[in-house]
């Protein structure tokens, strides 16, 4: 029998396509809501497309900035708590819509020196997975917002002190405070526009079995050790990955625009970390950030972790800082007791019931450093 | 591929003739598997055979004529027929393929054999790597045929196709037709599977006559032999038939694990097979047929210059890759641990307790199914589960290596005793596997570090003590020799006057192993009157949970229960071995029986459907892990094509970049110790290495994983061994291949870097043994390591304070412009 000649290719009963020979038009993609098996895709709100995700076979590849199945769910859940009637928009150029603020999104592609990256003293440059720019066109304010899904069982070996939970915390205001020497960004109309940089960590390990790791426990008003809240965590700006959009990304939303506590004692700790001794403390906490830049040569980590023991557990009243204040309590009584600071007759019920110790503490040390 | 590959790849990339057969039917291995296995999946076996389902898959990626595909189908479904078998979508194509070969080989062989050398020489234009290994096809190659085929994925069925195929088309031209196999089990289980088809007569020698009674025998009777009963010559006495006898016949001959007789010892058995089908027969009349199966081809062809004629002879492969993507069989996860020198009883001590915890935890599953809703969930079923611990091949030998072998049983033997004797002792080394410090992967899977995590070590020895060995309070651990079951001994444990056994050792050579157990302090009796264990084991109540063992239960072992595999020292001689014993340990029942593990099954379930797998140096159960998924010769199939930007017109997005500091824009210089204040602590980890292998959806996955702990006290005791000028020296030549010509550093800063606390070293306690010469070295190397990671702190620590954040439009945030989007076409 002869060899026999090949006919027309048959395009097979289930599935087959001629994806790998040519580049597919984009306008004709699925949206990442329904991508129907394949792997490049649309996203509304995307500054480029497609939009690539991780394909199911194994013998295909394609690069770069594929999105793994957390970050895929992260972009359609977004999608989805959006708009949940799938009224989304389809066509380019288009922002997504977050009642009257604009979301614009961009898949931020790692170990590229022009991408967004951060770091802390000397640490690795974190690449955050996604960029969320939040607009709000009235009152101009430009969010940078990053967000990067993570498995923080593994994936944040140092805890509280990791880079990359620190690079999302703190380091944001390091570089507003370094953007700010320059001119504030404008629009075409000439009108300045205020920017800010807020990132958010989404933890793809489950809040149940992160809790009980040691690396995340935090310190209570009686300087005990104690497992994390889901509040203290999303204070620390990491939200949990959650089956239904509803669940998480409002906090994801809502952290990327609104400043907790946190924020503030975080902005004010990239001042006193910049101006030293320049610094003027004008608040209880400011006092606390203050003693401590100034207790001991520590480097960035050292210092914001610290700080995130001990400010993001709440008392039993709601406080904030409540354990910062009774260090420095402690410190108070210790010193009356041994005469340090100038201290010595103090009532220890006087120290005891003190609303403000750290101030307290600070003016001590001050007024015997000035003599 | 980079590096050499395996045995499995290499050989999977040169199936010579499948492609042949593929490309001559207008087939793609590619195009048609998927398709062929929706059909199987969609509709299910039978109806893709009786409805045709399979045909229409295979007709609609056809690249050629339909009409001989059609007829091809047809022969086989006739086959199947006759031999009662709904082909899974891999039996279907292997035996589309083979029946296109036998009438290619049959109407035409020189205009077969020259096309099938066209295609060789379009496979070498492609890929060059084989051109010194593969010869040119000639007509004594059509005389070979081999079906590649994972264990359990039904060789069996395919084999009585093919004789249905064989029979059918040529009938009564054969003038014997035999089937081969290693031994007397697999004998008579074949003989077995015959007879239910009804089909067929069928002879096995020599439990049906003697050799007289073979010689009278109809010529359609179906031989099933022993190759141990076969010999070259004439024997004196006994029942080895000369294959002589057969010589001026045409036979057709199937050979069972075909892999087995290629070592050069066992040539012998190769070319008794090769006889008895008149391989190379003068008289083109004497010629007759070989057809092999065997899972292992892969592994063999590599290291027993098989490789040659398995390319050219095997019709299709369905290896284990295959088979397992397609939901066969169970799931597995593996660990190798690695410890060398002083570390290796520390490691084998930690691999024998994690093996027993996995394995505890599969029968706390299996008993909490159990009593839940019976052993089958959905249907799918599930055994009593068994650990497996495979060490030896030759127990008792004189050989180095059959000595190290057997002092591995007695290790484990030992290791036995010490838990039994000692309840203790297991507290203390689950209280290891609590605390040693493990990161990157675990060295027990994730259902089993949480019971771990959960319970103290007291209780859990407790409750693995009586659910694997039923032990109470006051037994003691007897070894017994069992006079009435041939190379078996009994593990048990004795209260008051009666034994009750746990396990059961089954070797060649039980007084072997007596003799070296007894040097080794461990006294063995004798047992009488107790059965055999090992037969036991089949039984669906059973005390005995654990089977230590050899190559003696590899083949043939028609059991379900494996659960828990631990390979002792096995090499890359042992290489067939593994891959057997793995196939019976990855053997699942399924749902009435179609050997499918479930894809969503329950917590409990999923242990059950998992074979966990622990390795002392098992390298090459991993090498073959990985090569499953090698791709051979990759040829790809790729586009690089644009990402279209699609940025706002009306608002400036900004986007935030960095820019550091060139060298030339700072300084670095550290001396003494204010540096080291300055810059975050290092974690250097010199631990063991854990290496876990898992299947998933996308391959094997593996993870490698560190065991240790904190060890910088004792490092710091011995810095006193550290020669500082050398380490100095090395400092200084890091600096020139990174051209750090900005960063300067005293020699005191050495020092102070290794006295600091600004550093943390994690290892196996041995791992800081001073005895020799290379422990000195090692020392050495650890400390150059701990300073250098430190200085680089330092100096990246002063390029970040140079760096510096500014904005950046969007549109030059990093978007990237084009991506590459690619699929491996690989030669499987």
């Amino acid at each position: 029998m002869s060899k026999i000649k090949k006919g027309h290719v048959q395009i097979g009963l289930f599935h087959q396509d001629e994806v790998f020979t040519k580049c597919t038009d984009i306008d004709n993609l699925p949206l990442i809501t329904d991508p129907s098996g394949r792997f490049e895709v649309l996203a509304p709100g995307s500054i480029y497309h497609p939009v690539l995700l991780t394909p199911d076979q194994k013998d295909v590849f394609v690069g770069p900035g594929t999105l793994d199945k957390h970050e895929e769910k992260f972009v359609r859940d977004l999608i989805g708590y959006l708009y949940p009637k799938g009224d989304h928009p389809k066509s380019p150029k288009t922002p997504l819509k977050w009642g009257e603020k604009d979301i614009w999104l961009k898949r931020n592609i790692e170990k590229a020196p022009s991408s967004f990256r951060l770091r802390i003293d000397e640490s690795d440059w974190f690449y955050p997975d996604f960029i969320l720019w939040v607009l709000d066109h009235k009152a101009k304010i430009q969010t940078l917002g990053f967000v990067d899904p993570k498995g923080l069982g593994i994936g944040a070996a140092g805890g509280w002190s990791d880079y990359k939970i620190l690079s999302t915390i703190y380091i944001p205001h390091v570089v507003e405070r370094q953007l700010l020497q320059n001119r504030l960004p404008v629009d075409q109309d000439g009108n300045e526009w205020q920017f800010r940089v807020r990132g958010v960590i989404v933890s793809t390990s489950p809040f149940d079995a992160l809790k009980e790791h040691n690396k995340f426990s935090l310190n209570t008003e009686t300087f005990k050790r104690t497992c994390p809240e889901k509040a203290d965590f999303e204070r620390a700006r990491i939200v949990f990955q959650k089956g239904v959009p509803a669940a998480y990304i409002p906090k994801v939303l809502e952290l990327l625009w609104d400043d907790n506590m946190v924020d503030r004692l975080m902005k004010r700790a990239a001042e006193v970390r910049e101006l030293g001794e320049t610094f003027s403390p004008s608040h209880e906490t400011d006092y606390d950030l203050v003693l401590r830049n100034s207790a001991k040569k520590q480097t960035d980590s050292e210092y914001i972790s610290a700080l995130m023991y001990d400010y993001l557990k709440l008392d039993a009243l709601g406080s904030f800082g409540r354990v910062a204040s009774e260090r420095c309590r402690f410190e108070l009584m210790k010193s009356a007791k041994t005469g340090r600071f100038g201290f010595g007759g103090e009532k220890a019920s006087h120290i005891s019931e003190h609303a403000t110790p750290c101030e307290a503490l600070w003016k001590r040390m001050k007024e015997i450093r000035g003599k | 591929m980079a590096g050499k590959q395996s045995g499995h790849s290499r050989l999977k990339s040169a199936l010579v003739l499948r492609d042949a057969l593929l490309d001559e039917l207008g087939l793609s291995l590619i195009s048609c598997m998927p398709q062929l296995s929706q059909v199987e999946t969609s509709f299910g076996a039978a109806r893709g055979l009786d409805e045709e389902k399979y045909l229409e898959a295979a007709l609609s990626v056809c690249e050629g004529d339909t009409s001989l595909l059609r007829q091809l189908h047809g022969e086989v479904r006739t086959a199947c027929a006759k031999v009662q078998l709904a082909p899974r979508y891999a039996q279907y194509l292997a035996l589309i393929l083979f029946t296109h070969w036998m009438h290619m080989r049959q109407t035409d062989p020189e205009a077969f054999v020259a096309r099938l050398n066209e295609a060789l020489k379009n496979h070498l234009k492609k890929d060059s790597t084989e051109k010194k290994s593969l010869t040119d096809f000639t007509e004594r190659d059509l005389q070979y045929a081999a079906f590649w085929m994972a264990t359990a994925s039904g060789k069996t069925h395919v084999l009585h196709a093919c004789l249905a195929l064989l029979t059918e088309n040529r009938g009564a031209s054969w003038a014997r037709i035999f089937i081969v196999t290693p031994g007397d089990a697999l004998t008579r289980q074949h003989a077995e599977k015959l007879r239910e088809l009804n089909a067929f007569p069928v002879f096995a020698y020599p439990m049906d006559g003697d050799h007289y009674a073979l010689k009278s025998l109809p010529r359609e009777t179906v031989i099933v032999i022993d190759i141990n009963k076969l010999a070259t010559q004439k024997a004196d006495e006994g029942i080895r038939i000369p294959t002589s006898a057969f010589k001026d016949d045409c036979n057709l001959v199937f050979v069972d694990e075909g892999h087995k007789g290629q070592k050069s010892e066992l040539s012998l058995w190769k070319r008794l097979q090769q006889d008895l089908a008149g391989i190379d027969s003068e008289g083109q009349a004497n010629r007759g047929l070989l057809i092999e199966f065997s899972a292992t081809f892969g592994q063999v062809a590599e290291t027993e210059r098989a490789f040659d004629r398995y390319a050219k002879s095997v019709i299709l492969d369905y290896a284990y890759d295959r088979f397992h993507s397609d939901h066969y069989g169970k799931d597995f996860w593996h660990v190798k641990m690695e410890g060398r020198g002083d570390a290796a009883l520390e490691v084998q001590d930690q691999v024998l307790t994690c093996a027993l915890l996995s394995f505890w935890h599969q029968l706390g599953c299996y008993r909490l199914l159990k009593s839940e809703d019976g052993p089958t969930d959905n249907g799918a079923a599930v055994s009593l589960p068994l650990w497996v611990l495979l060490g030896l091949s030759v127990i008792g030998g004189t050989s180095k290596s059959d000595q190290e072998q057997t002092s591995d049983v007695v290790a484990v033997l030992q290791f036995l005793k010490r838990l039994l004797a000692k309840p203790e002792t297991l507290a203390g080394l689950i209280q290891t596997v609590k605390e040693v410090n493990v990161s990157g992967t675990d060295i027990v899977p994730g259902e089993v570090r949480m019971p771990v995590k959960r319970e103290s070590a007291d209780g859990l020895s407790h409750r693995i003590l009586s659910d694997v060995f039923g032990w109470q309070e006051g037994d003691k651990p007897v070894f017994r020799l069992l006079k009435c079951a041939e190379g078996e001994m009994g593990l048990g444990l004795l209260r008051g006057d009666a034994v009750h056994y746990y396990g059961v050792v089954n070797v060649g050579n039980a007084g072997g192993l007596k003799k070296a157990m007894q040097e080794c302090g461990l006294q063995v009796e004798d047992d009488a009157f107790t059965q055999s264990l090992f037969a036991s084991l089949s039984e669906p109540v059973s005390d005995i949970h654990i089977l230590i063992g050899s190559r003696r239960f590899a083949e043939g072992w028609d059991n379900y229960r494996p659960s828990s595999l631990t390979l002792l020292r096995l090499g890359v001689k042992e290489g067939s071995l593994i891959i057997q014993m793995f196939g019976r340990v990855v053997r699942f029942a399924g749902t009435n029986g179609d050997g499918k593990r479930l894809i969503s099954p329950k917590p409990q379930k999923k242990p059950l459907q998992t074979a966990y797998i622990y390795g002392l140096r098992s390298s090459y159960l991993e090498a073959f892990l990985n090569g499953l998924y090698a791709n051979g010769v990759p040829e790809s199939v790729g586009k690089s094509c644009k990402f279209q930007t699609e940025l706002p017109d009306d608002v400036n997005l900004q986007s935030v970049k960095t820019i550091t500091p060139k060298p030339a824009e700072f300084l670095v210089h550290i001396a003494g110790k204010r540096w080291l204040g300055q810059i975050n602590k290092v974690k250097l980890s010199l631990t063991a290495a854990v290496y876990t292998s898992a299947i998933t959806r996308d391959g094997v996955r593996t993870e490698k994983g560190t065991m240790g702990q904190d060890m910088t006290g004792e490092f710091k005791d011995r810095l006193r061994y550290v020669d500082l000028d050398r380490l100095y020296l090395e400092l200084v030549e890091m600096k020139r291949q990174r051209g750090w010509w900005n960063f300067s550093f005293e020699f005191d800063a050495i020092l102070e870097a290794l006295n600091s606390d600004e550093y943390e070293l994690w290892g196996l306690p041995s791992s800081l043994r001073i005895e020799t010469d290379a422990d000195l070295i090692r020392l050495n190397r650890t400390a150059a390591t701990l300073v250098r990671r430190l200085f680089e702190g330092a100096y990246r620590r002063e390029e970040n304070r140079n760096s510096r954040y500014t904005w950046v439009d969007a549109s030059e945030s990093g978007i990237p412009k084009s991506y590459r989007k690619e699929r491996l076409h690989v030669q499987n």
